[in-house]
């Protein structure tokens, strides 16, 4: 109830004009001004405390970690647990995996995408409506139905704990190409038509023309990506099994597995790790995060 | 003149497409189809594959009641999940739309939690529920007495709905916020003469305006809800018993014992959510087109 009286003044302020607004609206804006906030704040709260949590708690030896909870760490500069966790585990190596297999991720989609989504939006070839249907059903399988097959295939291919196993199945994602077709399918004609006269080929006018025009949402597709990579933790488990040839995630997940007594110092620490990077990422480049993540429902 | 001949067409728009071809075919569209076959064959890790036809799935529907039990998790998971985050997240949008001071920030806040990765969630929640950890001691605050969260069978899968929901919530609701800032302001406007209330414009105009984007949220909420798996494999793999298993899980665990229920189970998943889709698609994407 309290949110609606909210929509009804956001209407108010935006559209009224300063001539019909009586001093009791004002009055009334204020109010669920102070409500909004009010709802609004432990929300926001919800959404980065833990994350403040887990930061806190990396700078704890494990004993206080797991005795009691403080609000604040007794030291902010208590680093033995990073120092630890780098020294007992493989995290460099983790670290240097996850980023090699994410950026490959993301390297084979900005290449491959931009190609089929230009035949998409402006070729005409026989079998492009079966094919932009393939793209769409792919679009709602989830990869989960997939791993068992995937799985069957990479064995006897000798993938088993190759970069490559974990890089092949996502180098083409179905959003990457579908966010870029209707990007390319918003470019002027007219562009392309001009360098058609001066002689361009078709990959020169994606690479010259079109790609240019759209780089907004190839800087998406790679961001999205890139983040759906570093995540990625269940087909990866499955074929890196090598303590060497972890990721991040599965790395950090053993520490668990491995005994019963969790040792949350450096599961904790190892986490800050893994999340920092991704988290900035996302700090700069928040615009094409929003957009990859929105782009769905404006384009439908 | 402008546009290459129809053949050329043809050969271009094939060889932009084969890279494409090659990897959805051979990572999506074949693995589909293999799954569906290997379901009919008893194999595992270490025999040769023998053919039993519909075996597995009799096995799962009538004789497995691990698998049963998974069904009704996995049901309880999407439906509190399903409306859990869609209450959340479109009164969140309602609020962090409108042009106050910090807005902005607090729309980035919300997002945050998505972009890490879901077993790390799992990992940080597994911390906040753990007995002496953040959230027994905000309980004890209030004098409210501190659980067993993941290790009792009765809070395990409400513990992980609400990591569930805080992991995905501001995704959601960032969606709303664009679909409402698509609503035109003139349309409120025009209720604002004819005098209706917040109540009123919220039935009759927010929400039918909004219903492309509701249709959009609750199709990602479907094919995310059925889909959960590392925040329940990191934090209970399954249980207390099977308390939280889920038809993810149970596939997972499978795989190591038979490949032939594994992929049967996930054949059932990919039927379910399919099913979803198209049922959501014909109650609401058809009324859209009416509309």
């Amino acid at each position: 109830m309290k949110s609606l009286s909210l929509q009804e003044e956001r209407v108010k302020s935006e559209t009224g004009t300063p001539k019909v607004k009586s001093m009791k609206s004002r009055k009334r804006l204020n109010i669920s001004s102070y409500i909004a906030y009010l709802i609004i704040i432990p929300i926001t709260l919800f959404a980065i405390f833990p994350f403040y949590i887990m930061v806190k708690s990396s700078l704890e030896p494990l004993d206080q970690i797991i005795s009691s909870f403080n609000f604040f760490p007794e030291n902010w500069f208590y680093f033995e647990n990073y120092k630890k966790v780098f020294s007992e585990y493989p995290m460099a190596r983790w670290f240097f995996n996850s980023t090699l297999v994410a950026t490959m991720v993301v390297i084979g989609n900005i290449i491959f995408c931009p190609l089929v989504a230009y035949a998409l939006a402006r070729l005409k070839f026989r079998g492009r409506n079966l094919l932009f249907f393939l793209v769409l059903a792919t679009l709602v399988i989830p990869i989960q139905v997939l791993v068992v097959p995937l799985y069957l295939m990479m064995a006897p291919l000798g993938l088993q704990n190759t970069y490559a196993a974990v890089i092949m199945p996502l180098l083409v994602s179905p959003f990457g190409v579908f966010l870029l077709r209707q990007a390319f399918l918003s470019v002027p004609k007219e562009l392309e038509e001009a360098a058609i006269i001066d002689g361009c080929g078709r990959l020169r006018i994606l690479f010259s023309v079109i790609l240019p025009n759209t780089l907004p949402t190839l800087c998406t597709v790679a961001a999205i990506n890139f983040m759906w990579t570093w995540g990625d933790f269940m087909w990866p488990s499955l074929v890196l099994t090598d303590e060497h040839m972890k990721t991040l995630p599965l790395g950090i997940a053993s520490f668990q597995t491995t005994s019963s007594l969790v040792p949350w110092d450096l599961v904790i620490s190892a986490s800050v790790v893994a999340v920092s990077p991704i988290i900035i990422l996302f700090l700069l480049l928040q615009k094409f995060f929003v957009k990859g993540l929105t782009e769905g429902s404006v384009k439908g | 003149m402008l546009s290459l001949s129809k053949r050329n067409q043809n050969l271009t728009g094939w060889l932009f497409s084969l890279p494409a071809v090659i990897f959805l075919g051979g990572f999506f569209i074949f693995p589909m189809l293999y799954s569906l076959f290997i379901s009919f064959f008893d194999w595992n890790l270490l025999g040769d594959k023998a053919f039993i036809g519909l075996s597995n799935y009799d096995f799962l529907l009538f004789k497995d009641s691990v698998f049963t039990t998974t069904l009704w998790n996995t049901v309880y998971f999407s439906l509190c999940y399903f409306f859990g985050s869609l209450i959340l997240s479109l009164g969140t949008a309602l609020i962090v739309q409108k042009a106050l001071r910090g807005m902005r920030i607090i729309r980035t806040a919300i997002l945050t939690p998505l972009v890490i990765p879901m077993a790390i969630t799992g990992i940080i929640w597994t911390l906040l529920y753990s007995p002496s950890g953040f959230i027994n001691t905000l309980l004890n605050m209030f004098g409210i007495e501190g659980q067993q969260w993941l290790y009792e069978s009765s809070l395990a899968m409400p513990a992980i709905i609400v990591v569930s929901i805080w992991q995905t919530f501001g995704l959601y609701a960032i969606i709303f916020v664009t679909g409402l800032n698509q609503i035109p302001k003139d349309l409120y406007e025009g209720m604002d003469i004819d005098g209706a209330g917040g109540w009123k414009k919220f039935v009759h105009l927010t929400l039918p305006l909004l219903r492309p984007t509701t249709f959009f949220v609750v199709v990602l909420l479907v094919i995310n809800s059925f889909k959960v798996f590392d925040q329940i494999w990191v934090m209970t793999q399954g249980g207390p018993g099977n308390a939280t298993m889920t038809l993810v899980v149970y596939m997972y665990q499978k795989i190591f014992t038979s490949f032939g229920l594994a992929t049967a189970s996930s054949v059932a998943l990919f039927i379910i959510v399919f099913c979803l889709v198209i049922f959501q698609y014909f109650i609401m994407g058809r009324e859209d087109e009416k509309a």
